[in-house]
């Protein structure tokens, strides 16, 4: 084995390049000979004898084109009998930087945690061997690749660090990790997160770097609005406004709602001071707001000395008059009214449509989430998606429904630090019939039955969805709370942020139904993505949506979407949240290893080039000796 | 062996023509030694007793007051003598273009000279066709002929002397006409005049033809230095093929050439050297109008 550029050259059968010389000897050897041994018949030697003698021996070996053209393929043909091949050396590592909200925290030292992990990051790509190749991941919404182009050296990857910021938006760590994992190009997943690691240890190729500041964590302190709805009182519109704090102790806080009316004026500010307790989530009543009111922003401020607060992006809330409650559908056999998804607040949930052709209801296009009762979707939707107590059989994303029914089974195993399980005391749970999944592989097992799991929870490009092998519903509110306290977190992970009715940001925005509309947003024009007819915020505030009518604006705003990031996952920075690596999936079967140089066929194909040039070469000088 | 339709109608036109007057066996085109009764007038003779009294020169006898017969000139045709030269250097398969050439402007000037009524044979001199002759008027025998003639490649040297050879032909034609010998001359002087003089001495015009094949020009054998095998003797010869081997061999082939067409033009002979490049048709069609024999 030799290496050289990066690369380690090896053979398959090395013996066999003993050819090479070998034919060289022989070539030698045989142009040698050339022309002293073979007779050549000429007419007469009447007028050749009178040259001079040839004496072989004596002469210095001169080789003609000819012979270079031959020992090349002769080379080459032995390189390809060998079966030469190079491989990279170094290993391809594979950088995930968490960009989420939470990473905006800023600790007793002054840096965000984001900081904090880009430095650390920096420091590993330095102290990496130098011929370790990198990509670099930002792990925000979307998992997303920064050096399209292929991998980078340890000094392309520092400079593709540096620009990174975090972004308003939630984190899905642990999906991208188990992404990355099932990915064989990488030899090492290096994840730098504030999350810490839960349960079994990661496969001996993932890093993960906790920014967490543990030591210092009780001096964090965050202020953030997890919900904000009207409330409408004698024909008076209020704003009830939910505030929680991370805190180790109670601080002071100034509200201010600053309010536009429909012709596009302020409204005088309203302003509230309130005194707010760490770990309790308070609803504040803001208002009376002005009859004419179009939008609110909401702002938190702490006022306590000392304090301040240390993730700022969630201590602005909006909210539009008049916005769409999020809507949900429901495919199954039996209406929400049946089965008690009426009484759900911050969701209004509709049977699905029926049309002629319902496939192309299930069409990615579609921008409602949508609860699948009893059956499944055709192909993996694009939308939030619940299936409760599908049939068997094959799973849209992956992953099975397996044919035997269970009765009666407990539950042995469960996720506790998932979402879907937050105040679910599971060991009060009894499942008359369950089904055990096999889980996509984009997804998690967060119960787990006697024979394997019956609750998956995953996220398939930024798209969450959640499947029950058991029947969740009817939702009975509390006549059944364990069941309905499930139902509820499934519905607040899947459709909502709180129990808000506005957009997420990095979720597309369905169009209002109608006519064609221009999109505009507020503050911030610049931040909204438009992707195929979708509108995609990735910073929160106002989307107007604008009607045409006769190639003219109909009005300057018919309707407004309020964005926010309402997450208590990455607002409440009060401890580290943990977050466990399932582990990889081999959808395929391959062994890890990167593709070879083929240099063996390069060998075949330039001997069969040689050999052709010298064939053209050997004609060409025949049609000319034969033209005199 | 066939000629292409085409080659023949560019043979067409082309015509044998003799230098000087030669007797023929009939009535031609050529001008003949013997006085008859052609287009062209040749002299007087005074009347005799029983010449026809129809050729009388009443205008002269006018003015003279004697009797004179009118004489022309006589048209007969005129023989054309193919001599091909088949020794091993003409006739060894791996030089076998030199001989194709060979016959290939033999059966063409044939064709010429059968066109205008003129007949042709054809001699070859040693070889495995030792001394074959055809002689005719019919153009498809001609073919058949040298078709026969095609297949006599050898590579075995025959014991032959080509100065008998060639006096045995000359022995064979019963009257003069024209000679036309197609060799490579590649042997001494004295051999080609030996030869050369055994068809003057049957008072034939002669035109000789030399065919120099690509390794007769420049014998490049890839390679500084090889053993050459004559094909007229199988003698081995290991001989320098260096750049300036050759050109020395390019200079003693220029020598002997011009020696030759010193001979022939002493012997008012008429002699031109071709190298066969490509096709045998192609080099008989460039070889023909540079003859002097044809027009």
């Amino acid at each position: 084995m030799i290496s050289a550029f990066g690369y380690s050259f090896q053979a398959l059968m090395p013996w066999a390049l003993a050819a090479a010389p070998l034919a060289l000897g022989a070539l030698v050897y045989i142009y040698r000979r050339h022309g002293s041994g073979r007779n050549v018949i000429v007419s007469t030697l009447y007028l050749l004898q009178k040259l001079p003698e040839h004496l072989p021996g004596r002469k210095r070996f001169l080789p003609p084109f000819e012979f270079w053209l031959e020992l090349l393929a002769f080379c080459c043909l032995a390189g390809a009998a060998a079966g030469l091949y190079a491989t990279r050396t170094g290993k391809h590592v594979a950088i995930l930087i968490d960009s989420s909200m939470s990473m905006e925290a800023v600790d007793r030292s002054g840096l965000s945690f984001f900081e904090t992990a880009r430095t650390a990051a920096i420091n590993d790509v330095s102290s990496a061997p130098l011929d370790t190749r990198f990509s670099v991941f930002n792990g925000g919404a979307s998992l997303t690749l920064l050096n399209q182009g292929g991998p980078v050296s340890g000094s392309e990857g520092l400079a593709l660090l540096q620009p990174l910021q975090p972004q308003p938006n939630e984190d899905r760590i642990a999906a991208q990790i188990h992404l990355l994992l099932n990915d064989d190009r990488y030899d090492a997943i290096w994840v730098y997160t504030d999350h810490t690691l839960d349960g079994e240890l990661p496969p001996a190729s993932v890093k993960i770097s906790s920014v967490y500041p543990q030591a210092s964590s009780a001096d964090l302190t965050n202020v953030w609005f997890s919900g904000l709805q009207t409330n409408d009182e004698a024909g008076t519109s209020f704003i009830n406004a939910t505030l929680s704090l991370a805190s180790k102790q109670a601080v002071d806080l100034s509200i201010v709602l600053i309010c536009k009316s429909n012709d596009g004026n302020p409204v005088a500010p309203l302003t509230k001071d309130v005194h707010l307790a760490p770990r309790t989530p308070t609803v504040l009543k803001l208002g009376p707001l002005a009859a004419n009111w179009s939008y609110c922003e909401a702002r938190a401020e702490i006022t306590t000395a000392g304090i301040r607060d240390d993730i700022p992006s969630d201590s602005h809330a909006w909210i539009a008059h008049g916005e769409q409650t999020r809507e949900v559908w429901l495919k199954g056999d039996l209406e929400p009214s049946q089965l008690g998804l009426d009484r759900i607040s911050g969701v209004t949930i509709k049977p699905m449509p029926r049309s002629e052709n319902q496939a192309q209801l299930e069409a990615p296009t579609i921008l409602r989430p949508v609860i699948y009762h009893r059956t499944v979707p055709s192909q993996a939707p694009s939308t939030p998606t619940l299936v409760i107590f599908p049939p068997p059989g094959k799973l849209p994303w992956g992953g099975l429904v397996k044919e035997t029914d269970s009765s009666n089974a407990p539950i042995t195993r469960w996720l506790s630090s998932h979402p879907l399980l937050q105040y679910v005391q599971l060991p009060l749970l009894s499942i008359p019939k369950q089904r055990i999944l096999m889980c996509p592989p984009s997804s998690t097992p967060v119960l787990y039955g006697a024979t394997g799991a019956i609750a998956c929870a995953g996220e398939l490009e930024g798209k969450r969805y959640v499947i029950f092998g058991f029947e969740l519903l009817p939702f009975d509110g509390m006549k059944s709370p364990t069941l309905s306290i499930l139902t509820l977190n499934t519905i607040k992970w899947l459709f909502q942020s709180g129990e808000t009715f506005s957009s997420r940001v990095g979720e597309p925005v369905a169009l209002p139904i109608g006519a064609v509309a221009s999109q505009m947003v507020i503050p911030r024009p610049e931040e909204l993505e438009i992707k195929n007819d979708k509108v995609i915020p990735i910073f929160p505030g106002i989307i107007e949506f604008s009607y045409k009518n006769s190639g003219e604006i109909h009005s300057q705003h018919l309707s407004l979407q309020a964005v926010n990031v309402f997450s208590d996952q990455e607002s409440d920075i009060s401890a580290a949240k943990p977050i466990s690596i399932p582990p990889a999936v081999s959808v395929t079967g391959k062994s890890r290893t990167e593709a070879s140089l083929p240099i063996a066929t390069w060998c075949a194909a330039l001997a069969l080039v040689a050999l052709g040039l010298e064939l053209c070469w050997r004609i060409t000088r025949t049609f000319k000796r034969r033209r005199g | 062996m066939k000629i292409d339709a085409t080659i023949l109608r560019q043979l067409d036109a082309f015509t044998l023509r003799a230098r000087k007057a030669v007797a023929g066996l009939r009535q031609g085109s050529h001008r003949s030694q013997r006085r008859g009764h052609g287009v062209e007038f040749a002299e007087y003779r005074s009347y005799e007793l029983g010449d026809n009294p129809r050729y009388i020169d009443w205008n002269l006898y006018a003015r003279s007051d004697k009797l004179y017969i009118k004489r022309y000139l006589e048209e007969e045709n005129v023989a054309l003598f193919i001599i091909i030269d088949a020794s091993p250097s003409m006739t060894h398969p791996e030089l076998r273009i030199k001989w194709q050439t060979a016959l290939t402007l033999a059966v063409m000037a044939g064709y010429v000279a059968l066109a205008s009524q003129d007949p042709v044979s054809i001699f070859t001199l040693g070889g495995r066709s030792s001394s074959m002759f055809w002689g005719g008027k019919a153009f498809h025998e001609l073919q058949r002929f040298a078709g026969e003639l095609s297949n006599a490649l050898s590579d075995s040297p025959p014991d032959i002397d080509l100065c008998l050879e060639a006096r045995r032909a000359a022995a064979q034609t019963k009257f003069p006409g024209i000679g036309l010998i197609i060799s490579d001359f590649l042997y001494p002087l004295e051999k080609t005049a030996s030869i050369l003089a055994a068809f003057r001495a049957r008072n034939m015009e002669l035109h000789a033809v030399q065919l120099l094949g690509p390794m007769d020009i420049d014998p490049d054998t890839g390679s500084d230095g090889a053993t050459l095998l004559c094909s007229e003797s199988n003698e081995c010869r290991a001989v320098s093929l260096s750049v300036e081997s050759r050109s020395e061999y390019s200079a003693l082939l220029t020598n002997h050439n011009k020696a030759l067409r010193d001979h022939c033009l002493q012997q008012g002979i008429k002699f031109i050297s071709g190298i066969i490049e490509d096709s045998p048709e192609h080099t008989a069609l460039t070889l023909l109008p540079r003859m002097s024999l044809f027009v």
